[in-house]
Order: structure tokens, then C-alpha cells, then sequence
């Protein structure tokens, strides 16, 4: 099957005063037609940096595309010019961002906001459009939408400026919607809603999303599959049963290990110990190998590559290798006692 | 924000009641009266004028008549002139004086903007920096002197324009350039850092994403929101116009309340000094107000943008 | 994998020593905040500029006068107004400073001034130096400036610090009592100052510093208020340091970096008064002359002697633009959030 969006050996570099900054660092991943992918990984990892090099929304001069492709419906955005890729934004692929309280024009009705994109994309008139902003209100779950589209953002509480913005994104009936940590800033209780409304409007609109988070309870609530980023890079990527499951990538186990887990009494969280690599001078081999208990001599000078372990799950560790020792996951990153 | 402003007119009255006070006392501190050095003056014709201008009576007196005239507007008498009045004065000199302000507060700030988007949008680039020199340059070299070297190298080297005087258009280009120096150049600084804050927020980022082109993200979002924190640096304008219409004033021969005010200082005519300088703390004190009001209002939207205090 | 598989053996595939922090052998070894804001500064080219040019200025108006025979007041009316006369640039012509005035006229000829007398900046209208006059004007204007900068410096940090550090009733009533002077604009408090005490160095010091000094004791007392609260301070104050300790080791420390840079901001800013009031009649008064007080003067009679004029007003644009670029560079440097 055609695949709707695919990256491949995606890489990203930033020009800093420091040096090249290599952000990304040949990350290939697909997403079906209505599917939702979750790329988890901790701070730095590049989740971002991938998102924004898929919008093309890189800051200019400083950040670039190096190398790699990112198809879309057969197109690859990575060569797209300016004005083909301002067809696409908003349209066929939308952003949501980390926090509401910033991704709000201040000064703009929210209405106005909403209808900036339905009248590029769209042709609607202004009342047209008007009518399909109120609506939009409506579907994200705000109340009184005739009244409260013409009040500004600062009118409006965090959680229902994220439903603003979510209005916003999915206005044009996106083909991809990707979500860079669209909870974090909020409390738990509207994070729940939140991930409610986005499942829900996903059943309703069968828009595939790309969901961008360190919270793995977020990606066991929405996603199908996910993709683990580490120093710029996919160490590991499956289902979700498999990740959460069967996971093979030390990272991986560190990161369940550190998820709080609802059925056990301990709430001490075991953060993974160390700093991420440092992306001016990445490791000749595997970037986790700094932090990695089970670090081998080979890991230090030797990419490891992505093996598969099943159709669907693939890991780029050592530990997979035949002449590797064989090494069972700790105790704490076995979710729910099954293996 | 009724209780704010009303606080706030308060407080002005107040600290003009507080600057009528001082001038009141520093002038009475002054040796002797001002017709004292006049030396043809008779006793009796000094004693007439002293009387005339009430500076006969016990000082509580003339400071409870002096308060109460202000309070009615009348700023007193001129001893340049007979029988003219400071109010007259200061009204003379007004139309000049707000016009050559005025043209500079505006071209100032229009060609600011423009030179402030240009740096931001070319940020790093050969456009920027020259930008921020000329910045620079503005900021640090006081207008007067911009204006003597305006007016020996354009007006007198070159004859391109007149070199002083007030009779017609031609004669407002040199002092309102000269005074709205200072204006472009911090307008353009201003409008910079703002413009570079605001073009790195998340809401540039997501109304780029809903793939509205880069131009009209600059005009309608970028733009618009760095010029509202402009009314912010309105208040110290005006002052820098008003210090520097001073001394302008004077450079270019120009009728304004600032060369009459300038001249009464080397004549040591104390009602004019006096006069002026409360009518320069008013107008600076209102100006003050009236910006923090327009600020207080459009604030709460302003508030969120950049996490302004 | 397969190309990679031939050239591995499978010794490597035994643990990795990777000894302790190797992740934190790569990091930079950490620089003190003084050293690295050093180092930013040093790396500003535009305030390295202005640094070298504010020191050149100082040293040469301390030198420059000795170098002519004449003194400041020397009054010759045989040799008045005398152009610029600069041995060895005599020859090139576009400098101006040939002895020919804008006539045309070589008025050493036609003065008769000696051959050994080149007045490099020419002489005023009482046959004076221009020389001695400009740089010995400098030094009065850097004079009250340094002198003016200096007690701001000290009555706003001791203010600011106060109405700070001790907070509730005592932070209330000083700060009740600058609000109140914060409202009179302080041009109009300068000129009145300076009017009944007559124009003079200390004077015009004094009325600088009258309104000049609430600026520095707000930024100090912001300061202070936001560093009370952090928790290096508290730990200490819970530790039992004395509030003399606390003051010195721990709350003034902090507050330099935003005290330089309000000094260095208003240094220009005297000097911008000082010429000011001198343009209107009320600056340092004959036979003294500051910057500002020359450069009015030189005004007056700018379109037949421009050099009275040119040459102090270069001296002073060059002395305001680069104390503030050294004032930007240091604020970039040492607290890169007072930027705008
Ligand atoms: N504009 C930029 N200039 C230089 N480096 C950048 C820039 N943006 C991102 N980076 C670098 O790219 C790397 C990846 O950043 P990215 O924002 O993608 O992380 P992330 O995975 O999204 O983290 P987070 O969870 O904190 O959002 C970081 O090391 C960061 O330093
Ligand atoms: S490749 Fe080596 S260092 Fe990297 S995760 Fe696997 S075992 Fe750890
Ligand atoms: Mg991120």
C-alpha cells in the first residue's frame, strides 16, 4: 500500500556560531493513510527538529535539510519550493504546537485566526468562512462558539486555546496532523481531554497523526505505532504492544523504566542516568552507548543498524546481534508483568 | 482602570503642584528683585513696578497669589515686554514649535519602522547592521549638534536649503530632520528586537503552518504586534523632542516656545522661566499619562504576547 | 550488515570500560560568569572599539595640552581666528588644515604669525589655542561626567539597596517618595537647578545627579528585590550569614553586572546634558570651556571659522557613540536579558 508520508534518511543540521549542530541524523519513518504514529524520546532528541523539517518550517539560514527525503503523496517536500509547500501547510498536513498560551496571535480574534487559513485554502468568503470557524469551535468542544469567536486569545483559559489551536489545524481537513507535545503545558486533567478530543475528531475526520511526546501513558492512549528518537536518531520502532511489550533497545527499556506505572506502589521515577550526546560532535557509534549499561567495545566505534525484528518492529542496537551476550530487560521495564 | 486613571490624574496634579512650589521658591531665592539692576530705574519708579507686580507683599502672600493665578491658567507677566503676558508668549511661540515637533515625531517614526523591519527581516545581513550603526550614531549624537553640522555643510557649503528662519516649508526640513535623528534611531532599534522576538514565537510558526505566505505573516501578525509596545517609548520621545527643540530652536532662528525660552534664561526674565518650565512639566507629565493610559488599555492583549511585565 | 560484519570480531562484543563520565570528559570546562562575560565582550568588536577609542580620548586629554606652549587662557589678539595649521598635513589639500581659511586666505601670511607658531587647531577669537581649548575641555566634560556617574552610582546603589533589602514599611516610604521625582522631568529640575546656583563644574555635577541618581536605584533595587528570594539567599540567610555578608558576598556581586552597565549608559548621557545647557547659555562659563560649551561657542561663528566648531564636536561624537557601543557591548556581556 501507498504510504501517505514517508521520511527517508531524513538529516538536519543547524549553523551555529559553535559549529554544525547535526539535529538529525538519517531518520526514516512512514505513516499510513489515518494511522497515528508517536515518536517518543526525551529532551533533544530531534522530535521537533523532524516535525518542523516535514513543514519545512525550519528557521531560515541557520537550519537545513542535508540529506534524505520526505515524501508525501509521492512528492518530496524536501525539494518542494516555497509556494508548492504553502499549498500543502495547513491543507494537507498541520501543525499543532507545545504550548497554547504562546501559538495564539494576541492580537488577533481567534476568529480571524481561524479563518487566515479556510480563506487561503479555501476560497470561502468571510461569512462563509466565519460560519465554518463557529462550527469548528463547536466540534472542539467550546461553548457559545458564535460569541466567543470574535474574543481574543487571552480570553480564553489553556485548555481551550489547545482546542483553538486543534480547531485551527484540522480547519482544511488536513491529511496528516502532527502534534508536537500538544499536553505538556497543560494540567493532567485537560491532558485527558485533550487526547479525548483528538481521538475523537481522528474517528470523525481520519486524519493520520503524528504524535510528538516524552509522556509514553500519552502514546499507549493514542497511538498505533511509535518511533523511539534518540540523538537524532530512531533506535527503535513498532507497535505499540511491541515497544511496550517487547521492546529490544536499552534506551527503550530505560524510558519504560522511568514511566510512572499505575499498578505498582513505588513512585520513585528512574530517570536514566547521563546527558544526551552532544550533537556538535556526535559518537562514532551508537549514541546511547555514553549511558548504556550494556555497552559493548563495538558499540563505541560502530554505528549499530536497524534490524528487524519482526515485519513491523525494527531496533538498531548491538544487543541484536547474534555474537552479542545475551541480555534480558530490567525487572522495571516490563509493563504490566507480560512478556 | 476609571480608579487608575483617576489615581493617576492625582498624582500629576500633585507633582505639578510640587514643581509650581519649587519654581516658586528657587525664583524667590534669587538675590533681590529683577528690576533691582535696572539702574535707571528711581526708587520710587522700582517701588511702583515692584508694587505693580506684587513683589511687595509678604512671600506666603505672593506664593498663595502665585498658585492661585496658575490655577486659572495665567501664568503672569513678562518683563521683556510691556504688559505682555507669558501665556501670550508661550501661545506665540506654540504653532512653530508643535509643527517643527510634530513633522519630526512623525517622520521620524515612519522612517524608523522602516529602517527597524528592514534590519529584522534582513536579519545579520549587510542591511542590519548598517542599520543599527546609523542606530547607533542616532542614539549617541545629541540632535544640536547634528543640527550646527546639518546646517554649515547642507545650508551654508552646499546653499541646498535655508539656513535659518521660519518662512515657509523649505525652512522646516533641516530642524525637523535634525530633531527626528534621535527618533528614527531608537524607533528602529525598538522596532528590531521587537520584530526578532515576535518573528520567534510559536504563533509566527502556527500561522505560517496554516500556509499563509511569509510576506503576509510579516505584515499582518509580525508587524502589527511590534508596533503596539512602540506607545511604550512614545513618553521619552516626546521629551527628547522637547530637550532638543530647545537648543534646535534656537540653531535655526525659529519662533518657538523654545528660543523665547532660552532667551528669557540669558535675560534672566524669571516669569517667563518660570512660566515655561511649568508648561514644559505639564506637557511632559500629560504626555507621560496619556501613553500610560493608552498602554494600560491595549495591554491585556499586549501582556501575553512576549511575557512582558 | 553484512559489510560491517567481516570487520568485526567478536572480542568486541565484550563490555565497554567507559570509566567514569566519559559524556562529561567532551564538555567545556565550565568559565566563571566575570571571565566569560570577558570574553563575550572581547569578542564584541564595535565595543572593543569604543573601549580603545574612550581610553585614547582620556590619555590624550590628559597629554594633548602640554604639547602647545600656550595655555588655556593665553589671549593674543594678533593671532585670533587663525584656521588650522598642521605641520606635515599642510600639503594635503581636502584636510583643511593648510592655514587658509574658507576665503582662501593664508591668514599665517597675513598675520604675520610666526613660522615656528602652528596652531593645529587654530585659535578662537581671543587668539587662543583651539588646541589646549579642546582637549583640556574634554577632560572638564569627562570631569563632570565620571564625577556625576560616580555619585549616582553611589547615592542609587545605597538607595536601590536600602529600599530593597530592608522591603515592607522602609521600601514603601522611599519608594512613595521616588515616584513622586520620578514625575518631575528632570530637564526642567536641571535647569532650575542650575539657575539659582550659577553655571559651574560642581554645579552642573550636582544638578545631573539631583534626578540622575532614581534611575540606578531602580534597576539596583529590582535587582536585589529579585535575587532576595533565590534560593542561594536564602540558603545562606538560613545558615546564619550576617546581612553585612549577605550584602557583600551574595547580593552585590550579582548586581554589578546591571550596575556597569547603567554607569556606562550614564556617562554619555552627562556629557549630552552638559553640552545641552551650555547651548542654552546656562553651561561652564568663561574663561573655563567644556566640549559643549566650545562647540555652542563655535556655533556662533560657524560659517566663517568652522573649525572652532569641527573639531570639539568630532571629539564629543566620537566619545558619545563609543561609550555606547562599550555600554551595549557590556550589557550583551554581562546580563543578556537587559538587551532593548
Ligand atoms: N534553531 C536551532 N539552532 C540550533 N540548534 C537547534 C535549533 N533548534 C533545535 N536545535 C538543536 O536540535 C536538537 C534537537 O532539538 P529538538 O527541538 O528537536 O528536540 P526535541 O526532541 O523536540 O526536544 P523537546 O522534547 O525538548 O522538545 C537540540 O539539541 C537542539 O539543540
Ligand atoms: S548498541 Fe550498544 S550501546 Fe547502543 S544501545 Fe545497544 S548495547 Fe547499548
Ligand atoms: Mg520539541
Amino acid at each position: 500500500m501507498e504510504k501517505l508520508l514517508e521520511l527517508d534518511n531524513l538529516h538536519v543540521s543547524f549553523q551555529t556560531y559553535g559549529g554544525e549542530v547535526k539535529a538529525v541524523r538519517g531518520v526514516s519513518l512512514s505513516l499510513d493513510k489515518g494511522e497515528s504514529l508517536a515518536i517518543v524520546g526525551e529532551s533533544g532528541s530531534g522530535k521537533s527538529v523532524t516535525s518542523k523539517a516535514v513543514m519545512r518550517l525550519l528557521p531560515n539560514k541557520i537550519g537545513s535539510i542535508k540529506e534524505g527525503a520526505i515524501r508525501f503523496q509521492g512528492k518530496d517536500l524536501a525539494k518542494a519550493t516555497e509556494r508548492e509547500m504553502e499549498k500543502i501547510r495547513g491543507a494537507e498536513i498541520s501543525m499543532i504546537f507545545q504550548d497554547p498560551m504562546t501559538s495564539l496571535n494576541p492580537t488577533m480574534t481567534i476568529g480571524k485566526q481561524i479563518m487566515e487559513g479556510l480563506r487561503k485554502h479555501q476560497n470561502m468568503s468571510k461569512s462563509e468562512a466565519k460560519e465554518r470557524s463557529i462550527n469548528l469551535l463547536k466540534l472542539v468542544g467550546i461553548p457559545n462558539p458564535e460569541l466567543r469567536v470574535d474574543e481574543y486569545p487571552h480570553q480564553f483559559s489553556g485548555g481551550m486555546r489547545q482546542r483553538v489551536v486543534i480547531a485551527i489545524a484540522l480547519a482544511c481537513n488536513p491529511k496528516v496532523l502532527i502534534a508536537d507535545e500538544p499536553t505538556t503545558a497543560l494540567d493532567v486533567t485537560i491532558q485527558a481531554q485533550i487526547l479525548d478530543l483528538m481521538r475523537d475528531l481522528q474517528d470523525k475526520t481520519g486524519t493520520a497523526i503524528i504524535l510528538i511526546t516524552h509522556d509514553l501513558g500519552v502514546v499507549a492512549n493514542l497511538a498505533q505505532r511509535v518511533a523511539v528518537m534518540y540523538g537524532g536518531m530512531i533506535v527503535e520502532t513498532g507497535t505499540v504492544d511491541e515497544i511496550f511489550y517487547k521492546p529490544k533497545h536499552p534506551y527503550t527499556w530505560g524510558l519504560l523504566a522511568s514511566m510512572p506505572k499505575l499498578n505498582s506502589d513505588s513512585k520513585e521515577l528512574l530517570a536514566i542516568p547521563g546527558t544526551p550526546p552532544d550533537l556538535m560532535n556526535p559518537p562514532k557509534g551508537c549514541p546511547f552507548a555514553a549511558r548504556c549499561p550494556y555497552a559493548m567495545e563495538v558499540c563505541l566505534e560502530h554505528m549499530p543498524e536497524a534490524t528487524n525484528v519482526s515485519s513491523s518492529h525494527k531496533a538498531a542496537c548491538w544487543l541484536l546481534d547474534e555474537r552479542a551476550p545475551k541480555v534480558e530487560p530490567p525487572e522495571a521495564a516490563v509493563v504490566g508483568g507480560a512478556r | 482602570m476609571l480608579r487608575y486613571i483617576t489615581k493617576r490624574v492625582f498624582a500629576m496634579f500633585l507633582t505639578l503642584l510640587i514643581i509650581a512650589t519649587i519654581t516658586f521658591f528657587l525664583m524667590k531665592l534669587l538675590p533681590g528683585s529683577p528690576f533691582n539692576n535696572q539702574e535707571k530705574l528711581t526708587e520710587s519708579q522700582r517701588y511702583a513696578l515692584n508694587e505693580k507686580y506684587g513683589l511687595n507683599d509678604p512671600v506666603p502672600v505672593q506664593y498663595i497669589n502665585y498658585l492661585g493665578k496658575l490655577a486659572q491658567g495665567d501664568l503672569g507677566y513678562t518683563f521683556q515686554f510691556d504688559g505682555r503676558t507669558v501665556n501670550s508668549m508661550i501661545a506665540n511661540g506654540m504653532g512653530p514649535s508643535a509643527t517643527v515637533g510634530f513633522e519630526a515625531l512623525v517622520f521620524g517614526t515612519l522612517v524608523g519602522l522602516i529602517l527597524g523591519i528592514a534590519a529584522a527581516l534582513k536579519h545579520n545581513s549587510f542591511i542590519d547592521y548598517g542599520a543599527m550603526v546609523m542606530a547607533v550614531f542616532g542614539i549617541a549624537i545629541p540632535s544640536f549638534v547634528f543640527a550646527g553640522l546639518l546646517q554649515y555643510y547642507v545650508g551654508v557649503k552646499l546653499g541646498w536649503l535655508p539656513v535659518a528662519f521660519w518662512n515657509g516649508p523649505e525652512y522646516h526640513i533641516m530642524p525637523a530632520f535634525s530633531l527626528s535623528v534621535g527618533v528614527i534611531a531608537t524607533v528602529a532599534r525598538f522596532m528590531r528586537t521587537e520584530m526578532l522576538e515576535i518573528l520567534g514565537t510559536d504563533y509566527i510558526l502556527m500561522a505560517r503552518s496554516k500556509g499563509i505566505s511569509k510576506q503576509a505573516v510579516i505584515i499582518k501578525h509580525c508587524v502589527r504586534n511590534s508596533m503596539i509596545p512602540i506607545i511604550t517609548i512614545l513618553g521619552p520621545m516626546a521629551i527628547g523632542l522637547i530637550t532638543g527643540s530647545l537648543v534646535i530652536e534656537n540653531i535655526f532662528a525659529i519662533p518657538g516656545i523654545g528660543e523665547q525660552f532660552v532667551k528669557s534664561i540669558n535675560l534672566n526674565d524669571y516669569p517667563v522661566i518660570m512660566g515655561t518650565t511649568l508648561f514644559y512639566s505639564f506637557l511632559i507629565i500629560v504626555i507621560i499619562l496619556v501613553v500610560d493610559i493608552l498602554y494600560g488599555i491595549i495591554d491585556p492583549r499586549i501582556r501575553v504576547a512576549g511575557g512582558k511585565s | 550488515m553484512s559489510m560491517s560484519e567481516r570487520k568485526l570480531t567478536p572480542d568486541l562484543f565484550r563490555p565497554a570500560n567507559l570509566g567514569t563520565g566519559k559524556g562529561e570528559e567532551i564538555t567545556k570546562p565550565s568559565l566563571s560568569f566575570w571571565q566569560d562575560a570577558f570574553r563575550r565582550l572581547k569578542k564584541n568588536r564595535a565595543a572593543m572599539l569604543g573601549l580603545f577609542a574612550i581610553v585614547f580620548i582620556i590619555v590624550f586629554s590628559l597629554i594633548a595640552p602640554s604639547l602647545s606652549k600656550y595655555g588655556m587662557d593665553d589671549q593674543e589678539l594678533m593671532r585670533a581666528n587663525l584656521p588650522p595649521k598642521i605641520p606635515g598635513l599642510e600639503k594635503i589639500g581636502f584636510l583643511g588644515v593648510d592655514g587658509v581659511d574658507i576665503r582662501g586666505v593664508d591668514q599665517y601670511e597675513m598675520k604675520n604669525v610666526p613660522a615656528e607658531d602652528k596652531f593645529w587647531f587654530g585659535t578662537d577669537p581671543l587668539g587662543r589655542d583651539q588646541w589646549v581649548r579642546v582637549w583640556k575641555g574634554t577632560q572638564i566634560s569627562l570631569y563632570i561626567a565620571f564625577l556625576a556617574a560616580t555619585i549616582d552610582l553611589i547615592v542609587g546603589v545605597a538607595y536601590g539597596g536600602v529600599s530593597a533589602f530592608y522591603g515592607g514599611r522602609v521600601d514603601d516610604v522611599m519608594q512613595r517618595v521616588v515616584e513622586v521625582l520620578v514625575g518631575i522631568p528632570n530637564l526642567v529640575v536641571i535647569i532650575l537647578f542650575i539657575i539659582i546656583l550659577d553655571p559651574g563644574i560642581l554645579s552642573i555635577t550636582l544638578a545631573l545627579v539631583i534626578t540622575g541618581w532614581i534611575g540606578m536605584s531602580r534597576i539596583v533595587r529590582a535587582q536585589i528585590l529579585s535575587l532576595k528570594n533565590r534560593e542561594f539567599v536564602l540558603a545562606s540567610k538560613t545558615l546564619g550569614s550576617t546581612n553585612g555578608r549577605l550584602i557583600t558576598k551574595h547580593l552585590l556581586p550579582n548586581t554589578l553586572g546591571a550596575i556597569i552597565v547603567t554607569s556606562t549608559f550614564t556617562i554619555p548621557g552627562a556629557i549630552f546634558f552638559e553640552a545641552f545647557l551650555s547651548f542654552i547659555g546656562l553651561g561652564i562659563q568663561p574663561p573655563t570651556a567644556s566640549l559643549g560649551a566650545l562647540i555652542a561657542d563655535g556655533f556662533r561663528s560657524l560659517r566663517i571659522y568652522p573649525h572652532l566648531a569641527i573639531y570639539p564636536a568630532s571629539i564629543m561624537c566620537i566619545l558619545m557613540i563609543s561609550f555606547n557601543l562599550l555600554g551595549d557591548g557590556l550589557r550583551d556581556a554581562l546580563d543578556p536579558k537587559m538587551r532593548k
